[in-house]
């Protein structure tokens, strides 16, 4: 039987180090802070995402013969990701969830080597209609627009690029 | 019962995304959580010019970088030998197109993974198991950073410890039945489910 060479170390590293000194805030403090600055951070959001959003059209609606060339299709997908980050952080579930089948179809295109601009125009003309500040749907209608997007990747068979994710490292429950 | 409290002040942290909301957004929760404001990069190349010549004590990475994966990032630092930075906590943010680069992370030596977006409590609680809870750094041929196992000791409710505790009448066999834990072996979790 062969041995590994193995070295196992057990540093304290500074982090920890200043962790341990006295002072500091409470969780419930700490968490309201970020909380505060993280709402602060809205009107950014919001710019980001609408930037995000007119590149995103500013390239669907360029494609000619209803095709997208890859290097497109690669910026659609960088830009919905940013907008799935973006709509998950503020609390815009029909956006998130559009942006999310965004990616899951473009991610698809790509992997297959499929050129077609359709699936993305059609998504991105249902996220426009779910930005903040667009049109007033309501709960049923954006259910019902998720579920067509839904129809498009079935057509495709596009898996769901969440489907085989693994889950957040849940470090064991910190006391305090 | 009073909250224990956490000092992150003068802690510094390299923060490393592509997106410059992310950037901004993970840097305004560092300050809540007290920490001082983080050295932020978007390239894995400036990320390495800056760890040459500072001390950092926390690293948060993008899984995948303009210039390369974080994977190559994370070796980078787990194999500066004679060095603690090799030791710093690592967390790694994926964003939904990538969670498929986690278990690439993990083999490369991220302490944890968490997927973007990123609450504010989320964070913190992650930041603050890395801070309190210390992890073995293994050093192998192929492998490089912290014990990828978890052991999770679940504190002893002070019955059935021994056989002496038992209640007259109360055979073993029932007192584990009551409280399996009592007897299991502590039970132990990979990292990350991949």
């Amino acid at each position: 039987m062969t041995r590994v060479a193995k070295k196992i170390h057990f540093p304290v590293t500074r982090l920890a180090e200043l962790a341990a000194r006295p002072g500091g805030v409470t969780r419930t403090t700490a968490l309201e802070e970020a909380a505060k600055s993280v709402q602060s951070m809205l009107d950014i959001g919001l710019e980001t995402t609408n930037y995000a959003m007119a590149s995103i059209e500013a390239i669907a609606y360029s494609a000619k013969n209803g095709r997208l060339e890859a290097e497109n299709m690669q910026n659609v997908l960088r830009q919905a990701d940013h907008i799935v980050t973006m709509a998950a952080t503020f609390g815009f579930a029909g956006l998130e969830e559009a942006s999310k089948s965004l990616c899951d179809v473009a991610d698809g295109l790509l992997s297959r080597g499929l050129s077609d601009a359709a699936p993305v125009i059609v998504h991105v003309q249902s996220m426009r209609l779910m930005m903040p500040g667009g049109a007033e749907l309501g709960e049923v209608e954006v259910a019902y627009i998720l579920a067509e997007l839904a129809k498009v990747r079935m057509h495709y068979e596009f898996a769901r690029l969440s489907a085989g994710a693994a889950a957040d490292t849940d470090p064991p429950e910190i006391a305090g | 019962m009073a909250q224990s409290r956490l000092n992150l002040r003068g802690a510094t942290t390299l923060l490393v995304d592509s997106d410059a909301f992310t950037r901004g957004l993970i840097a305004q929760m560092l300050r809540g959580f007290g920490m001082d404001t983080p050295t932020t990069y978007d390239t894995g190349a400036a990320a390495k010019a800056h760890l040459l010549h500072h001390y950092i004590d926390l690293c948060i990475l993008e899984a995948v970088l303009p210039d390369m994966e974080c994977a190559q990032l994370i070796r980078w630092i787990r194999r500066q030998d004679k060095s603690p930075l090799r030791f710093i906590p690592i967390i790694v943010l994926t964003s939904y197109t990538q969670h498929r680069h986690v278990a690439m992370a993990r083999d490369a030596g991220a302490n944890l993974i968490v997927r973007k977006p990123v609450s504010p409590r989320v964070l913190y609680d992650r930041i603050a198991w890395v801070a309190k809870t210390s992890r073995p750094f293994i050093e192998t041929a192929k492998y490089a950073g912290p014990d990828r196992r978890f052991r999770t000791l679940e504190p002893l409710d002070g019955k059935h410890k021994r056989e002496t505790d038992l209640v007259d009448g109360e055979s073993t066999e029932s007192a584990v039945e009551q409280n399996p834990q009592a007897l299991a072996e502590p039970s132990t979790k990979k990292a990350i489910a991949s």
